[in-house]
């Protein structure tokens, strides 16, 4: 079995039924009102009513939205294999404190001997196997599920920055931490990586346990600024 | 009624009538007047009564400095009357009177109080007899202060923080402060400027200049610099500047600073000096330019420089009738030459040296001061007046500059420190770095905007040349003599009060016995009058308090000093310095079943966790008689994978686990290097590279910095990962545990299949899970680790599975009385930084016949063959009732030992527990006596587990 045992995507029919991965924040959701559908094996925040109204608070606005149910997974090698890895599946070189995008998935290089690969979950047992693979083929290199540990939110609109200001002393600013950058630091007095996936698009990620506590958190702080929480339908329709 | 007509760039919008009450009675201003305009336009004079004297106090400076104003606003103490926008429906109150501002009574301590309260009376007085203290602690209490808070509920405040990174931060958004963020941006820099009045403008507002002022503020807006006002800059730390805005802290990091936080006008010292209608010059301006309130009908203007005579030019123009000026500097300069040609008398060399009037400003006399800085005889004259305009010469704010680490430098004809050498991301501009005149003011602003963003990386050789010529220039235009403020004389006539600090009541006396009595440096007197120590923080008497201290001990000003400058620079809430308070908290993913279940969810940690669901000795029940479910999602979890991950735990631990077997279990315990216990937990060997690790829940992050540390160290090829919250975990034990979980798996679950303290891998109801049997609460159980979002799923079907077996949950409470009968150690609660394993009673646990070192050997060898005092055991009380944890264990009357855990066992009818005793009566059987406050408890030691204490039921 190896260590399935981490793996959300490892479920199997039980009586016919294949259990569906949950979130860490639905039950605050559910009580925002979301409305869920299974995608990918999990159950998803579909929107919270009006799509449109979703997008309007995320174009004029700030919105957050659950993305907790991306794939997450842990790579350690020594640094130079770990970046002769990334040059080969990532789309080129690493450098610390920059995640590239590439084939659908970030790569976030933490430290020089760990790194982060961030993924839809769609496609998480494809790249599951192929980090397997390509660790198999270095000296020493380990690859950990680690998508049920991390919890995400997704803080987007013209308001993300300074909504984010009232949480973290991250140092947010375009000219500071450009698209692509990739901060560790404390958000809500927890410990995050903060990803700026675009303009005025940030990726938090934080540990499973305490999402419903950084969700509120974040909520509370985006009161005044009036944000919005936002599906999966929203957000799609944005990156279309 | 002093309302007067229209002023150019007036506040006011007389179109607006604002309603609000005054100690209870209706009031009425204009929308744009503060509460103090509003109230002094209405005829108001006393605001308040000050701190040690009960003395009436009015309007003095207009501009938040000092703390003549200060009232509460709605239930909120502390607010500044003269810089508080003023709100439809405000209810505003008296801080310090009783019964009311006009008949205060303890103004009795200014009458008659002064031989009972001079300097630190508090050390001399009411010291005798011992036994009255409460009595006088209570008296004080009442009369001291400065208002009272409304209690916890009735108060609601919300703050926040908010962190900004900029390039250039700009303090200060006068003249120099504007010229200094427009420079800054115009070379590509990111400006954030902080102001701490209601609009960006400073003196340009109240100085005839507005539309200047307005013309710079737009283009500042327009070149994109963040505009911060009502926003107050509290200090400077390592490149931190924490700025308050209303209930908002900004916390802004920028790569450098410009100061252009301008100077202070300051008040006179004489007798009577703090009475209603002494203002100073720029308080008087504002009022009149500002507010359109006439501060006086007929005033004397008393002024050590030309900012003095402006505002006579000013306050005549308004309809104030200026009955004299006198100027202390011996020349007349053109703007005393100007008065002259309105009509208005200039006296140089002359100062006033007291002001009169009952509990207002009647009369002030003027008097030549004379060679000695005595008034020269028969040269005093009182003149009739409800308005005496002081400018005692000007404070520079140089607060900020000096906490950054900027050198001060004293202007010897001014007797002020002006900001010298700053560090070079710091800049000083403007009158704070001894520039005056609008056009050098500018410059100086223009200068300083451009090094900063200098030094933060901006501009090329073309913007630093640029800069040095406006150098140059500034240079030329400051080497046009001005006409300088003189340093006031200390030129005073007949008795009274000549305050120094009015916040604290001190007077010039105060200072010259502070001297008398030995405490004679600017320091020692501060702490010992409390000058300076008031709430305008030495903004209206930093400067008279060195001059004080210079003219009784005979040094001059420039060798006694300045205090040092400490933030916050002006009082701030503590609220707002907390913000929003944050506890972070974790939940289990399963949590949401235990609130639906109505468990009483407690504090474990930094975990929420249930601690029952309301029937912990059911819940006990439940699982010894069938089956319980517990959630344990918090166990720390680590993943030790690589070639030498055996021998990496072989060298942490104190036993071995590199001969584990894959899919076997061992209990491990971790110590420190003094051979200490820290934490405990069990190790599954996966493979032959892979161990899961788990640990004490409230341990786990730092057994993970623990291992991670030591990694670093040996360099052993290992990988750590953290899984505390990627897995859940839940512990289904009880007789019935087997049969459940059976219903749910394909796995083996037989007792031969299935050992005890095996692991295994298998789905649990569709859910991929890692499967260890262990027996922490003495049934058979097994814990079952599965990825955390599926944790609900797992939880409801263990529970649906069980349902037939009536299967319960239970929580931490439970849980303990379970493993206390198996007399189960919990590391931090049975034991502490001292035990070790073998006081704990666990010497099996170390192997010293392992061959390689590990953490703690050498002091675990010595342990091995030393006495221990103590040693951890088990006890039974001879009846039901428990003592507590904490109690002690009493041996000859003397405290020899502690409980560490009890409880009442119903399984055993008896209250057990663990406790450390001393070493001779840890021997089973032994008797022992318990003391918990009045009771006493007879017990004897038990040694092993009091409930089945073969372990058959777990290992069955």
């Amino acid at each position: 079995m190896g260590y399935e045992f981490l793996s959300p995507h490892r479920a199997i029919a039980q009586s016919g039924v294949v259990p569906v991965a949950r979130s860490p924040l639905e039950h605050e959701l559910r009580r925002a009102g979301a409305s869920f559908a299974v995608r990918d094996g999990w159950s998803v925040a579909t929107r919270f009513g009006s799509v449109a109204a979703e997008l309007q608070s995320a174009r004029c606005r700030v919105a957050i939205s659950d993305r907790s149910w991306l794939a997450k997974f842990e790579l350690q090698a020594p640094a130079q294999q770990l970046a002769e890895l990334a040059g080969e599946h990532a789309g080129g070189a690493l450098e610390l404190g920059r995640a590239r995008h590439h084939d659908g998935a970030w790569w976030c290089p933490v430290t020089a001997r760990r790194l982060l690969v961030v993924a839809p979950p769609s496609c998480a047992a494809a790249l599951h196997a192929d980090l397997d693979e390509a660790a198999a083929g270095l000296d020493f290199a380990s690859v950990v599920d680690v998508s049920a540990g991390m919890a995400a939110i997704l803080v987007l609109g013209p308001g993300a920055r300074e909504l984010l200001a009232t949480l973290t002393a991250l140092d947010l600013r375009a000219v500071a931490a450009p698209e692509g950058a990739l901060r560790p630091g404390s958000v809500a007095r927890v410990p995050a990586i903060v990803l700026h996936e675009r303009a005025g698009r940030f990726l938090v990620l934080f540990g499973a346990a305490q999402a419903e506590y950084v969700w509120s958190v974040v909520a509370d702080a985006g009161e005044a600024l009036g944000v919005a929480f936002v599906g999966s339908d929203a957000i799609e329709a944005l990156d279309a | 009624m002093t309302r007067i007509a229209p002023q150019p760039g007036e506040r006011i919008d007389r179109r607006q009538t604002l309603r609000f009450s005054f100690d209870g009675e209706r009031a009425e201003g204009l929308q744009g007047d503060t509460i103090a305009s509003a109230l002094f336009a209405g005829g108001r004079r006393v605001f308040s009564r000050s701190f040690k004297y009960h003395r009436p106090r009015g309007l003095l400076c207009c501009s938040g400095a000092c703390a003549n104003c200060l009232v509460a606003v709605d239930g909120r103490p502390g607010v500044r009357a003269c810089t508080e926008p003023l709100r439809s429906g405000m209810r505003v109150e008296h801080l310090n009177a009783w019964p009311s501002l006009e008949r205060d009574v303890m103004r009795a301590v200014d009458k008659f109080g002064g031989p009972f309260t001079p300097p630190g009376f508090y050390y001399k007085t009411m010291i005798r007899p011992r036994r009255l203290w409460p009595v006088f602690e209570w008296g004080l209490r009442r009369i001291a202060g400065l208002g009272r808070l409304a209690k916890q509920d009735e108060r609601q405040w919300r703050t926040s923080y908010r962190r900004r990174h900029a390039d250039v931060l700009v303090i200060g958004g006068g003249l120099a402060g504007m010229s200094a963020a427009l420079a800054a941006a115009d070379l590509g820099a990111d400006v954030v400027l902080v102001d701490d009045g209601p609009q960006a403008g400073g003196r340009l507002l109240h100085e005839g200049s507005h539309e200047r002022a307005h013309e710079l503020a737009g283009a500042v807006r327009e070149r994109g610099v963040e505009v911060l006002t009502d926003a107050c800059a509290l200090g400077y730390y390592d490149g931190l500047v924490p700025v308050w805005q209303g209930s908002v802290l900004h916390q802004v990091r920028a790569r450098a600073h410009v100061a252009a936080t301008g100077t202070i006008d300051q008040p006179l010292v004489f007798p009577g000096n703090d009475m209603p209608g002494v203002m100073t010059s720029d308080g008087a301006r504002r009022l009149a330019t500002l507010y359109a309130v006439l501060p006086g009908s007929r005033a004397v203007v008393a002024t050590t420089g030309d900012r003095g005579l402006h505002a006579a030019l000013a306050l005549h123009e308004a309809g104030v009738q200026i009955a004299l000026v006198v100027d202390e500097r011996s020349a007349a300069t053109p703007a005393a030459t100007l008065l002259a040609g309105h009509g208005i008398t200039v006296r140089t060399g002359c100062t006033v040296v007291r002001a009169d009037g009952d509990d207002a400003v009647a009369q002030a006399t003027i008097a030549q001061v004379g060679p000695d800085g005595r008034p020269l005889a028969g040269s005093e004259r009182s003149v009739a007046c409800d308005l005496v305009v002081v400018s005692g010469g000007s404070l520079p704010a140089t607060s900020l500059l000096a906490q950054a680490g900027s050198e001060m430098a004293f202007d010897i004809p001014s007797g002020q420190f002006l900001a010298g050498q700053t560090p070079a991301h710091v800049q000083a501009a403007g009158e704070v770095a001894g520039v005056d005149g609008a056009d050098a003011i500018e410059l100086s602003g223009a200068i300083a905007g451009a090094r900063a963003a200098h030094a933060a990386g901006f501009g090329d050789e073309v913007s630093r040349a640029h800069a040095d010529d406006m150098q140059s220039a500034l240079t030329r235009l400051r080497a046009v003599p001005a006409a300088p403020a003189a340093a006031p004389s200390s030129c005073r006539s007949g008795k009274g009060k000549a305050f120094v600090c009015l916040c604290e009541d001190v007077t010039d006396k105060d200072i010259a016995y502070s001297v008398a009595e030995g405490y004679d440096s600017i320091e020692l007197a501060k702490r010992y009058t409390t000058v300076t120590m008031g709430p305008c923080q030495g903004r209206m008497c930093q400067l008279a308090s060195i001059r004080a201290v210079a003219l009784h001990t005979g040094v001059d000003a420039r060798a006694v000093g300045q205090t040092t400058a400490r933030p916050p620079w002006t009082p701030v809430p503590m609220g707002v310095l907390a913000g929003r308070p944050f506890q972070p908290a974790k939940r289990s993913s399963i949590h949401a079943r235990h609130r639906a279940l109505g468990a009483n969810v407690m504090w474990a940690g930094d975990w929420r966790r249930p601690y029952d669901y309301g029937d912990p000795a059911g819940e006990v029940r439940a699982v010894h008689d069938a089956a319980g479910i517990i959630d344990l999602s918090s166990l720390g979890k680590l993943l030790v994978q690589g070639p030498q991950a055996g021998e990496f735990l072989d060298r942490l631990y104190p036993n071995r686990f590199s001969n584990l077997k894959p899919g076997r279990l061992r209990y491990g315990v971790l110590g420190s290097d003094a051979g200490r216990i820290m934490d405990d937990g069990t190790i599954c060997r996966l493979d032959e590279h892979g161990f899961y690790v788990t640990t004490t829940s409230s341990g786990a992050g730092a057994v993970e910095e623990w291992f991670a540390w030591w990694l670093a160290d040996w360099r052993l090829d290992v990988h750590l990962t953290d899984l505390t919250q990627t897995l859940a975990a839940v512990n289904l034990a009880g007789p019935q545990a087997r049969a459940i979980l059976e219903r749910l798996t394909d796995l083996d679950c037989s007792a031969d299949a299935f050992r005890y303290l095996d692991g295994r891998r298998a789905h649990v109801a569709g859910i991929p899970a890692l499967l260890l049997r262990l027996g922490f609460v003495g049934e058979l159980g097994y814990e079952i680790h599965a990825p955390a979002v599926h944790g609900p799923a797992l939880w409801d079907a263990i529970v649906a599975a069980g349902a037939q077996d009536a299967i319960r949950p239970f929580g931490m409470e439970p849980q303990r009385v379970l493993r206390l009968e198996k007399a189960h150690v919990i590391v931090g609660q049975d034991t502490d930084s001292e035990s070790n394993p073998y006081s704990a009673s666990m010497s099996w646990i170390v192997k010293l016949d392992k061959e390689d070192d590990f953490v703690g050997r050498w002091a675990l060898e010595h342990a091995a063959v030393r006495e221990h005092r103590e040693t951890l055991v088990g006890f039974r009380c001879a009846n039901g009732a428990a003592p507590h944890e904490g109690a002690a264990i009493v041996v000859d009357g003397a405290p020899a030992g502690r409980v560490t855990s009890a409880r009442f066992s119903e399984r055993l009818g008896r209250a057990i527990g663990l406790a450390w005793v001393p070493t001779a009566l840890a021997g089973d059987g032994a008797r022992i006596t318990i003391v918990d406050e009045q009771l006493s408890f007879d017990a004897e030691v038990v040694i092993g587990a009091f409930y089945d204490p073969d372990g058959e039921r777990q290992r069955g």
